[in-house]
């Protein structure tokens, strides 16, 4: 009898180590060395590119120059913190993604965090700290966001989307947007970021490095006569309504529609959004008396419907086609169209 | 014309270095658990993130561990053909069995590149087995063994509830079992 269990337990349970050689030698192939594609892709390029002897230098010399400053340019376009007591502090690429983390009494994985998106890495510090003990009922957790405008956005839907439905209903989520020099303020101060701009923002009082989420919501809203939540709603940039811009191709007997996605973030939107394909006889019939080809819902943070492809008949020929985006608070918005002639 | 040495932006170069030090331990892990063999662990391991660094353009952000240890099962497979091919050549060359093993063995001894010929181990054997699984069960049974992961997150990772998980696994270890007795290992 061959006992399976045994030989894949035996697998399972080899634990060995890389050495820090063989650590070392995958950094610099990925810093240093060219990659056997690119290697192929150069040696493809000296072929049939000729620069003079003249340019050549220049030409070294300016790419040796750029390779330098771009490897030196930080990663980081933005920073978060999340505020539960204890608090924590991440830095986050362009694409959204956590490039680090500091050190926290929260004990957390670091892969749990890092080479996530904000919102999933965001939602695990929620569900680390409640398994830990530090989230009790109705829980304020308090999300700064730090950087330029086009980069300091979270979606705090998405962040709730990843937790289970009762830890949703245990805490208040809130969210602060900041800029890169309160963060570094807030730095000097000693003080976690989202804590020292609501305390600037909202209080009469000076900074002070020891208090806690809760005990500087109890100071504001006794200062303010207003709940902070209230207060930080007020306080949101508007959503900037967009629908989709409505392009079309023929393909032999199809019409297929197409629009590029819209950066949700960017439009400070965070919710479920319907596109709603629709045809009418005139441009102004759209909005007022469309007819219904395809509905489409999604999250803002889902992947979005970009094409839709329409069988041209007698029916379908010779109306005009747009998208209106739907809100869910109610604002309708159709941005552009397409005319689809008569087959003849 | 400016030509760049490097396919990765600085920000995609610096990501990876951190990936490098997240997963490092994992997949040498991967690498040791599949290869069963020191040094051939530390070649795939070197060339899991050399096919990172030229695919990278190709990863949607969404799980790098995953698509890491996809690179690596993929590159062990490929290393795994090229033996196969030369195993065959060895074979069609040397009808004398011991000749072609003192053939095999003198390779493997001076070539610190070469590659694995025979598995002749149980394990390898093994390992040869589940490649050959349909992927419904390759891939569960793979990610629990090979990738230490936890049901949760291997129901998470294929998008199917965790008794199915469970059910695949015990399937596959089924028809591995059987396959492996009749390869004589008892």
């Amino acid at each position: 009898m061959f006992d399976i269990d045994k030989a894949l337990d035996e697998i399972r349970s080899i634990d060995v180590s890389p050495s820090s050689t063989q650590i070392d030698k995958a950094k610099q192939t990925v810093l240093h060395e060219e990659s056997e594609l690119d290697a192929r892709r150069k040696a493809k390029r000296k072929r049939t590119v000729r620069i003079s002897h003249f340019l050549a230098i220049p030409a070294a010399a300016a790419a040796m120059f750029i390779l330098l400053i771009r490897l030196a340019v930080p990663t980081p376009v933005s920073y978060y913190s999340v505020d539960i007591n204890p608090n924590i502090q991440m830095a986050v690429d362009q694409n959204g993604i956590v490039c680090s983390i500091e050190e926290s009494d929260l004990e957390i994985a670091k892969d749990e965090i890092v080479g996530q998106s904000i919102e999933y890495a965001i939602s695990n510090i929620i569900i680390t700290a409640q398994d830990t003990g530090y989230i009790k009922d109705n829980e304020n957790v308090l999300i700064g966001c730090f950087g330029e405008d086009e980069y300091n956005n979270i979606s705090k839907n998405q962040v709730r989307a990843y937790l289970s439905t009762s830890l949703r209903e245990d805490i208040v989520l809130m969210s602060i947007h900041g800029s890169l020099e309160e963060w570094e303020n807030a730095d000097k101060e000693d003080m976690s970021a989202g804590l020292y701009t609501l305390h600037t923002l909202y209080s009469n009082m000076m900074p002070d490095q020891d208090i806690t989420l809760d005990g500087l919501i109890t100071l504001i809203e006794n200062e303010q006569n207003k709940d902070v939540q209230t207060l930080l709603e007020e306080n949101k940039e508007p959503i900037h309504y967009k629908a989709p811009q409505l392009t079309y191709t023929l393909d032999g007997d199809n019409a297929v529609f197409a629009w590029e996605p819209i950066d949700f973030k960017k439009i400070n939107y965070d919710g479920d959004i319907t596109y709603q394909l629709v045809s009418a006889e005139s441009k102004q019939d759209l909005l007022q008396n469309p007819t219904t080809v395809s509905t489409h819902t999604f999250a803002s943070w889902d992947e979005q419907p970009t094409d839709y492809t329409l069988a041209i008949d007698g029916n379908t020929a010779g109306r005009y086609y747009g998208i209106i985006a739907h809100y869910d608070d109610g604002k309708r918005v159709v941005d552009s169209f397409a005319e689809i002639g008569n087959a003849n | 014309m400016i030509l760049f040495l490097y396919a990765l932006t600085p920000d995609q170069q610096q990501s990876v270095v951190e990936y490098v030090e997240l997963y490092c331990k994992d997949l040498y892990n991967f690498a040791y658990r599949l290869t069963l063999n020191k040094t051939e662990a530390e070649d795939l391991f070197q060339q899991t993130w050399v096919k990172v660094v030229d695919k990278y353009d190709q990863y949607k952000i969404d799980n790098f561990k995953g698509w890491l240890y996809k690179i690596c099962s993929n590159q062990f497979k490929d290393n795994y053909r090229k033996n196969a091919r030369y195993k065959k050549l060895v074979k069609d060359d040397f009808s004398d069995s011991d000749t072609k093993d003192f053939v095999i063995n003198t390779s493997r001894s001076e070539d610190s590149t070469y590659i694995k010929v025979e598995l002749r181990d149980k394990k390898q054997m093994m390992l040869e087995k589940i490649y050959d699984l349909p992927e419904k069960q390759r891939e569960p049974i793979l990610m629990f063994y090979y990738q230490s992961m936890k049901y949760e997150d291997i129901a998470d990772a294929l998008s199917v509830p965790v008794g199915t998980v469970r059910s695949r696994i015990n399937t596959a270890k089924k028809t591995l079992k059987i396959q492996m007795e009749g390869e004589s290992y008892v």
